[in-house]
């Protein structure tokens, strides 16, 4: 191995962890299909084994966290055969996305009648839950959700909500102009409203202020987690390939910028080059060769913040004594 | 799981009428690779993993799919590689 340009520490993943004794959220980003799911199991599992209360969660629209541990998960926190102190949970998406969607439709159907509009809201709310991101909003919320129900010792997530993540950091100063803006007209509004009625009546609830209000609140709690580098730490998981290295940087970049904790970079699925053998066809060497030439580029891009360097097993990563072997070599 | 999110998509697209012309299925282990005498294992062990899921890709897109392309010995990054890439999509091509 070529020793890193700079001369900051090159901390193991297990030297990182304890190096963090606070910390509490734990999220892995990278490309589709380069292990984030596999590595937030072998993670759990592994703090898990040093004696914290581990909950591993996934608020993916759909799941794999079941699939992976050959267990039923889906629904609420379940404890992992096999492994103790390990519970782990699929959070139901399509129970929460109709929750909001039904909220939305209060708000917006509240919105109409307030602003003297006639229309039926479902137009709106088609348009407004048809964006992909609400999807994603809906995932965060539930991750939200979690986080501040505060439950166990630590929170590993199965998939990073990156775009989630960096609007929401990045934006939340945006937010809070934008709902702090909003508050003050809907007071003006309201106090016009009053000055025009000649009835005297009770003041109503107003749902959009709260909404408002509360919303504002839950982005600035969650900021102060999110960059918390004791609480917080994204690792970001690549394989020695450009694409999974270009989306890693890319989000890397992001995430310096936002000032959101980056605990380290991850590559997995390394040809074990001793495992091939010389006759193996010129399509296996070629592959051999060209992942060292991209382990070369990660020492060189990211050089120190590589936390772990893991093989490609014979077989997909699946069950619990799986996910044992891969947390004893992440956390070698 | 990419193939479920494909079938979710292809739900979207149908209740929005949008067309599908097809489907491609990418990073095929070529047979004579993946079942020669020296593969390493992995090699192998993905292989029939392939094999079962392009049954079940078969049976659940059956003639829409348009192209399976292989997988190649490095990855797809600069001209020569897509050339490759274009090459082995449209080889198989039906239409
Ligand atoms: N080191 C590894 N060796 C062999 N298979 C792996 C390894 N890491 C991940 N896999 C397999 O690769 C596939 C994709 O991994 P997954 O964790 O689902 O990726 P992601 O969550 O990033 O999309 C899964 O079938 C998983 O079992
Ligand atoms: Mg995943």
């Amino acid at each position: 191995m070529t020793t890193p340009a700079t001369t900051q520490e090159r901390l193991s993943m297990q030297g990182f962890i304890d190096s963090k004794p606070r910390l509490k959220f734990v999220f892995f980003g990278g490309k589709g299909g380069v292990g984030k799911t596999v590595l937030a199991g072998a993670a759990a599992v592994g703090l898990a084994q040093q004696g914290k209360r581990v909950l591993l969660a996934s608020t993916n629209p759909v799941h794999s966290l079941s699939g992976m541990l050959n267990q039923d998960v889906f629904g609420k926190p379940t404890p992992v055969e096999g492994v103790e102190n390990l519970w782990a949970y699929e959070i139901d998406t399509k129970d929460t996305i109709e929750r909001s969607k039904q909220e939305i439709r209060e708000k917006i159907e509240w919105f109409l009648k307030f602003a003297d509009i006639k229309g039926r809201a479902d137009e709106f709310i088609e348009t407004a839950t048809m964006n992909p991101a609400f999807e994603e909003s809906a995932m965060f919320e539930n991750m939200l959700d979690i986080m501040f129900r505060d439950e166990y010792e630590m929170y590993v997530f199965d998939t990073a909500p990156t775009a989630n993540a960096r609007r929401l950091l990045g934006m939340s100063s945006v937010y809070a102009l934008w709902v702090n803006k909003m508050v003050q007209s809907r007071e003006e509004a309201k106090q016009m409203r009053l000055q025009l009625s000649f009835s005297k009546k009770e003041e109503e609830k107003d749902p959009l202020m709260d909404y408002l209000i509360n919303f504002r609140q839950r982005m600035e709690r969650a900021k102060e987690l999110l960059t918390d580098p004791e609480l917080t730490a994204f690792f970001f998981v690549t394989l020695p390939e450009a694409l999974p290295i270009a989306v890693i940087r890319r989000f890397i970049n992001w995430f310096e910028e936002f000032g959101i904790p980056i605990g380290g970079v991850i590559v997995n699925m390394r040809i074990d080059a001793e495992s091939v053998s010389a006759e193996a066809d010129e399509f296996v060497h070629n592959r051999v060769k060209m992942q060292a030439e991209y382990m070369e580029e990660i020492e060189k891009l990211f050089g120190p913040m590589v936390r772990s360097v893991l093989p490609l097993y014979e077989t997909e990563v699946r069950g619990v004594p799986m996910l044992k072997r891969l947390a004893g070599q992440l956390f070698a | 799981m990419i193939l479920l999110d494909t079938e979710k998509a292809a739900k979207l697209f149908a209740k929005y009428d949008v067309p599908i012309s097809g489907y491609i299925v990418n990073r095929v282990i070529p047979k004579e690779i993946a079942l020669s005498e020296h593969a390493p294992n992995y090699l192998r062990n993905r292989y029939d993993m392939q094999q079962k899921y392009l049954a079940k890709i078969r049976e659940a897109f059956g003639n829409e799919v348009q192209a399976e392309v292989p997988e190649m010995e490095r990855d797809i990054a600069g001209l020569d590689m897509i050339a490759r890439m274009a090459e082995a999509m449209y080889e198989g091509e039906t239409l």
